[in-house]
């Protein structure tokens, strides 16, 4: 199916179930009625379909010291004596750095240059909280000067008419709404698989028709401006429209063949990729999907915790790509990991690592330039026992705005990054 | 953000309407054969029996603890919440069941990490227990309790390299906020003096261990000695820093989302008069002019916990009829014993997200569904309106009349917007004859109550 006709398909498919299926004529009229600016948010054409960018948080600080790995640097194994990657089990990307053995599964990407590595990301003035970071991450703004908590994928999308108002430009799998996405225009939703639709129904019943119709009309009408009820309103207005929209991508998807990806099976993490990948195939209007994987908090016994958590994402992440490539859509996607801190260079006496500072950021897909990018910090130059951060965040954030999404990231950074080479 | 009802003017007039706001906020609803008993109480007496709980009899026996530490019952997470939300729903005691949930969201423990239900239980009981009780005391026992030592690596922690994690969130989350005067050696300093504590899996003891602990003189927050676990807390609880968090945190958990600096200033000296007594500060903040301002009233979104068990005790839907209440609650992003992380809940706006709005209106329809299934909806509507004074057959006579009343019992003090009673109206209408009958609008009254429990306004409380 072309671009073109699959949007049709779509807008026409979205419609048709927008309106209730074999919903009575009488409260076709009622619902026509009360519903019209559901039906008008619903019409917005799908134009995010083409440039897509997935972020997956690694929440809980992920250690960018065991995850690409400066296996040359003979500081490498006094500062990790117990929990230090040994330099056999590297698996090597150049010749100084290797990535953890239980990522070995990302080289298919990195072998087809499909896959580049950011290292020594950081902030200045860094901050030990995994709040406090996180927020400064998803705000893109470590220097506290935002005047109000807008995401920066927020204001990415209120740069765009057609974003800002599409509710499904954000869509997250992860149960909560992320930061990036937080603004009062409310583009983003929260997605997760099976539950109940509330508002529309195939059941015939006149009176069971009659209270759904009265229930869509009451998250319709929007009564106080910036009250909680407001948002209330919207939000399950939303609940509304994206369920339809979300149900005519799945059904595309599952008419699709050569579905011959292997995600890892019972879990969480890649169970969300697969639903992203369906939702993209499918060609949900969505710009930026966001998934979360937590358990980086590495204070104690990390080898085991840190190499499960590395080798699942890595499988399921390849899973991903090849799912996309499948449907030749892989060339459409980028993907962009991130966490809130790197941590401590020398490990703890627990055989963990404490909160530090400076990390590595993983950006794949089938339009980036593969490799390594960015200066590994110096692990004997140290600040109180943290790595020295050599590519500041907001870099990558830029260069993923301006060359992927084809935004302006000085207006939505509010400042001008150089670029770091990566799309 | 604020959280007002700038047009819509929510007004609290009248005793009962007063108890109907606390109830909402402390008990988290009630059942309308409870009304009569609170009714004549008065406001002073409903507060006194929610504050001073210790007197009432508990009903609810603990879930049974075997001599090896393990539950009797079933040992998963999903056992346990279904029995504290049992708990909730029925307890002779709802605000120390309120109080135990605030202090599971403010010492945050996850058994995503813990993975341990029979001390994540143990945690629970300790929490009811300390609930009331001095907020010194709650910091000692919660410091070593094994959930916790597993939570934030105290059980790893050792006398050379002290484990900074319960050191850093026993400042930034627990006690003096972020912004409380703390720096990262006082974090480093703390970590030191609550070395030496572990929890032993294998016997289920709680110990302290000489060898381990760091007993090198230290440097916390401004003052020097060789501070203990014990002379630490002590520290920490008589830090000005400790009542504004603290205080701060419950009155906008009660009240709302703007606590004048005055009133927080109340507070604090509160906090030191009653030797840190919580129950002291919460009877302070329940009988503050602010919980009952208009700013107050119906200004907070529900917490899923609070939405699920009030609209059971509202519309008293035996606890058993319900199937997997907790996964409803999980839905709407409230996993108790598995809150998100050490800073707990996002609360406000962030319970709402088109997730778990679809949770919330799949949550009400299955309640009313249990009643409608054995036509007890007439029944509930007319108890319901008989508690709120409203007569019940007189009310059902019209479509208007019918609306007015169950609205004013599920939502008491909340306006009726025009645009929402002709919604209601257009429901009650669509079919019906041209002369409709009492029996005809009383047909509808499962849909009327579930529409008024599903729609925006019953997210607020």
């Amino acid at each position: 199916m072309s671009d073109q006709t699959r949007r049709e398909f779509l807008h026409n498919g979205m419609t048709f179930v927008a309106m209730g299926i074999g919903m009575p004529a009488l409260f076709m009229e009622a619902a026509q009625a009360r519903t019209s600016n559901v039906l008008s948010a619903i019409n917005h054409p799908a134009v995010g379909s083409d440039k897509i960018l997935v972020l997956v948080e690694f929440a809980g600080g992920n250690d960018g010291l065991n995850t690409v790995i400066p296996h040359m640097d003979p500081a490498y194994q006094k500062l990790r004596p117990r929990i230090g990657i040994r330099k056999s089990d590297v698996v090597q990307i150049d010749n100084k750095l290797g990535l953890h053995p239980r990522l070995k599964p990302l080289m298919e990407l990195y072998e087809k240059g499909h896959m580049s590595v950011v290292t020594g990301v950081g902030y200045p003035n860094p901050n030990y909280s995994h709040f406090e970071s996180m927020d400064i991450w998803q705000l893109a703004d470590p220097a506290h000067q935002l005047k109000e908590r807008v995401g920066w994928i927020a204001r990415y999308f209120n740069e765009d008419g057609h974003l800002k108002t599409n509710p499904l430009s954000g869509l997250t799998l992860s149960g909560n709404m992320p930061l990036a996405f937080a603004s009062e225009d409310i583009a983003a939703s929260v997605y997760t698989q099976g539950q109940e639709d509330p508002f529309t129904s195939t059941n015939k019943d006149r009176e069971y028709q009659a209270r759904l119709a009265a229930r869509r009309a009451l998250y319709t009408k929007g009564t106080v401006a910036n009250s909680h009820l407001d948002f209330i309103r919207k939000v399950g207005q939303h609940a509304y429209t994206n369920t339809a929209e979300i149900r005519t991508a799945l059904a595309n998807y599952d008419r699709m063949a050569n579905k011959a990806a292997r995600y890892p099976q019972y879990n969480e993490f890649a169970s969300s990729m697969e639903s992203v990948a369906k939702l993209i195939l499918g060609g949900l209007s969505t710009r930026v999907y966001y998934v979360s994987v937590g358990g980086f908090d590495t204070h104690a016994n990390q080898p085991y915790q840190h190499g499960a958590l590395l080798g699942v994402i890595a499988e399921s992440i390849v899973a991903f790509f090849r799912d996309l490539e499948s449907q030749g859509r892989d060339k459409d996607v980028v993907l962009m990991s991130f966490s809130e801190f790197g941590r401590r260079a020398e490990e703890n006496d627990s055989a963990g690592t404490d909160h530090g500072t400076a990390s590595v950021m993983f950006v794949m897909g089938g339009a980036v330039k593969g490799g390594v990018h960015g200066l590994y910090p110096s692990l004997t130059d140290l600040k109180d026992g943290d790595l020295k951060f050599t590519t500041d965040f907001r870099r990558v954030y830029a260069n993923v705005l301006d060359g992927w999404l084809g935004a302006n990231s000085e207006k939505v950074l509010g400042g001008k990054y150089e670029p770091v080479g990566l799309v | 953000m604020s959280a007002k009802c700038p047009t819509l003017v929510c007004m609290i007039t009248g005793e009962s309407a007063r108890i109907k706001h606390l109830l909402r906020r402390a008990a988290f609803g009630y059942r309308s054969s409870d009304w009569a008993r609170y009714a004549s109480l008065g406001e002073a007496g409903v507060l006194k029996t929610l504050v001073d709980y210790d007197s009432i009899p508990m009903k609810i026996t603990d879930l049974p603890l075997d001599d090896m530490g393990g539950l009797v019952a079933p040992n998963d997470v999903d056992s346990l919440k279904r029995y504290w939300l049992f708990r909730f729903c029925q307890s002779s005691r709802p605000l120390e069941e309120v109080m135990t949930m605030f202090w599971h969201h403010h010492f945050a423990t996850s058994d995503y990490k813990v993975q341990n239900p029979s001390i994540e239980y143990r945690q629970n009981q300790l929490l009811r227990k300390h609930a009331m009780g001095s907020f010194r005391d709650l910091l000692g026992v919660i410091a070593i309790d094994p959930a916790m030592l597993i939570w934030l690596d105290g059980n790893n922690s050792t006398k050379k390299a002290p484990n900074e994690n319960f050191s850093r969130e026993l400042l930034e989350l627990f006690t003096m906020g972020i912004d409380g005067g703390y720096t990262e050696h006082d974090v480093k300093e703390g970590a030191k003096s609550f070395t030496g504590w572990s929890y032993d899996s294998d016997r289920f003891q709680v110990k302290f261990n000489d060898k381990n602990f760091n007993d090198t003189p230290k440097e916390y927050l401004g003052q020097k000695g060789d501070f203990n676990l014990g002379t630490t807390l002590d520290i920490v609880a008589r830090h000005p820093s400790t009542p504004r968090f603290v205080t701060k945190k419950l009155f906008e958990f009660f009240v709302h989302d703007n606590p004048p600096p005055e009133e927080i200033d109340r507070l604090c000296k509160v906090y030191y008069d009653t030797r840190y007594s919580i129950r002291e500060l919460v009877r302070a903040i329940l009988t503050s002019p602010h919980f009952y301002s208009d700013e107050a009233l119906y200004s907070q979104i529900k917490w899923p916990v609070q939405y699920t068990v009030m609209l059971v005790k509202t519309l008293d839907v035996p606890y058993t009829w319900i199937q997997d209440m907790q996964s409803y609650a999980d839905n709407m992003g409230q996993q108790l014993y598995n809150p998100p992380n050490v800073k707990g809940w996002k609360t406000g706006r962030n319970w709402i997200n088109t997730n778990t709005m679809t949770a919330r209106l799949n949550f009400a329809k299955h309640a009313v569904d249990q009643l409608r299934y054995r036509q007890l909806v007439k029944q509930r509507v007319t108890d319901g309106l008989a508690m709120a004074h409203l007569k019940a057959d007189a009310s059902f006579r019209t479509a208007e009349t019918a609306i007015e009343d169950v609205w004013e019992w599920l939502l008491p003090s909340m306006p009726l917007t025009p645009d929402t009673r002709q919604m209601l109206k257009d429901y009650m209408h669509t079919g019906a004859p041209k002369k409709p009958t009492e029996s005809y609008y009383w047909d509808r009254a499962h849909g009327l109550v579930e529409l008024i429990l599903t729609c925006p306004e019953y997210q607020l409380a």
